[in-house]
């Protein structure tokens, strides 16, 4: 009898070991697929962004409304994987640091999920002929609610 | 004693559980925490690479590198206030760039905050090579090529372009001063320590003006005075020697786009600022000059 309830005590000892284990081991393996995904996710979304730059997208925009660049930066934003969902905004700034205008444009809608893992990116830009700074905030999330 | 049994290999697997998840855990986080560092130290490197081109942008001026060859575009003077902008620039970077997780600081050697806009930063240098592209201060109305004597056996060939916004004053008859007719005087010798080939062109976009290929000695001081149009008063200087003063380009009442491409007897070399930028995130890292050197690869 005394070796059965030890038994039994081991039994559900290993059980509940196991069962911690497997709990623990999905979570620290969802996290480290996390950070995988946002580091794929930032890298994207900076190269992007390094891509707009080089071709001084950003400076072309300065003095431009937003019905003309917003629709070019979704375009931009389209060329990402169809698992992302990103958006974009620009603040223009003045010589006094005054706000000159902003650009923003979304990609991938309600379907956005920024629970789990998302990024957010901040760039700047500046334009010596027209005097201003720029910064740009991205944020990229996993599509899929 | 068949309990026992039960019990002791119960407790030998639970050991085991225990060893491999301890062991999984343990790799679990190494791969956490490389995947962190990735993330921190591309942030770290994206981040001063989007300060540094704003350095160059605000300065309006741009250093190519290819191969043996620095290919330096500039205007003389500014046309804007480029220490407004430069300290424009710095004081956005605190604004809106920097934040708990990252920061942005320009600095000198010492590690002292520096403001960007001071004069005594006006300085590009060419290492290790030994080469300044130099203005006096940020309105840029002269740039000067300064390059030691021991340094100079660094510089293969100069090639200077300055296209003026004014138009050149016609007939174009730009004649280096003093004349060059008289060879032993200022054109290199097989004596001369340190003899200078530069080709020198100069245009308006319709006329055109250039010393293709002349061997100047530049411990000598030689000078050429653009004319531009309107009057005598408006003209561009151009000026080689003595060293360290290799080659200087002044403008006096008029507009100039220079292309000055420096031939290198190597091609390891570097263009920095003088100020260092600081870039610190919780993870990593970056201090170093402000590199402004672009690789490329087709001319």
């Amino acid at each position: 009898m005394r070796g059965f309830i030890l038994t039994m005590d081991a039994m559900i000892a290993a059980m509940t070991a196991l069962t911690m284990a497997s709990v623990l081991s999905t979570m620290i393996s969802e996290s480290t697929t996390g950070s995988f995904t946002e580091q794929q996710m930032a890298s994207t979304g900076n190269d992007l962004l390094a891509v707009m730059q080089s071709n001084d997208t950003f400076s072309h925009y300065i003095g431009l409304p937003n019905s003309t660049v917003g629709p070019d930066l979704y375009s931009h934003l389209a060329t990402l994987p169809g698992t992302y969902c990103a958006s974009m905004r620009i603040t223009v700034f003045n010589k006094d640091l005054t706000v000159n205008n902003v650009y923003s444009a979304s990609y991938g809608g309600l379907t956005c999920n920024t629970t789990r893992s998302y990024t957010q990116i901040t760039k700047m830009f500046a334009e010596y002929t027209r005097e201003k700074v720029g910064n740009i905030q991205m944020i990229i999330s996993l599509r899929g609610k | 004693m068949k309990g026992y049994v039960f019990t002791l290999t119960t407790f030998l697997i639970f050991m085991g559980l225990i060893s491999y998840f301890s062991a999984f855990v343990t790799v679990a986080k190494e791969r956490t925490t490389i995947v962190n560092d990735q993330i921190a130290a591309e942030r770290t490197w994206r981040s001063w690479l989007s300060v540094a081109s704003g350095v160059a942008e605000m300065a309006n001026v741009s250093f190519t590198k290819s191969y043996g060859t620095a290919e330096i575009n500039d205007t003389l003077p500014a046309e804007k206030n480029v220490s407004g902008l430069l300290d424009l620039w710095q004081n956005a970077i605190k604004l809106y760039s920097n934040d708990a997780s990252i920061s942005n600081r320009f600095q000198d050697a010492s590690g002292n905050e520096v403001e960007l806009g001071s004069n005594s930063l006006s300085n590009v240098m060419i290492t290790p090579v030994g080469v300044n592209y130099t203005w006096p201060n940020w309105q840029k109305n002269q740039s000067t090529i300064r390059v030691t004597a021991a340094d100079f056996q660094n510089i293969e060939r100069i090639d200077l372009n300055i296209r003026t916004v004014q138009t050149l004053a016609l007939p174009v008859n730009i004649w280096w001063q003093p004349n060059i007719s008289n060879p032993s005087d200022h054109i290199c010798t097989g004596g001369t320590a340190h003899c200078l080939l530069l080709n020198l062109t100069v245009t308006d976009g319709t006329n055109r003006w250039n010393s293709t290929g002349i061997r100047l000695d530049a411990d000598k001081i030689t000078a050429v005075e653009i004319d531009l149009q309107p009057g005598n008063a408006r003209m561009v200087n151009v000026t080689v020697g003595p060293l360290p003063n290799l080659l200087n380009v002044k403008t006096v009442s008029g507009t100039a786009h220079t292309n000055t491409k420096i031939v290198l007897n190597t091609a390891s070399f570097y263009t920095n600022f003088m100020a260092r930028l600081n870039v610190t995130s919780p993870f990593g890292r970056k201090v170093t000059a402000i590199g402004l050197s672009v690789w490329k690869t087709k001319d």
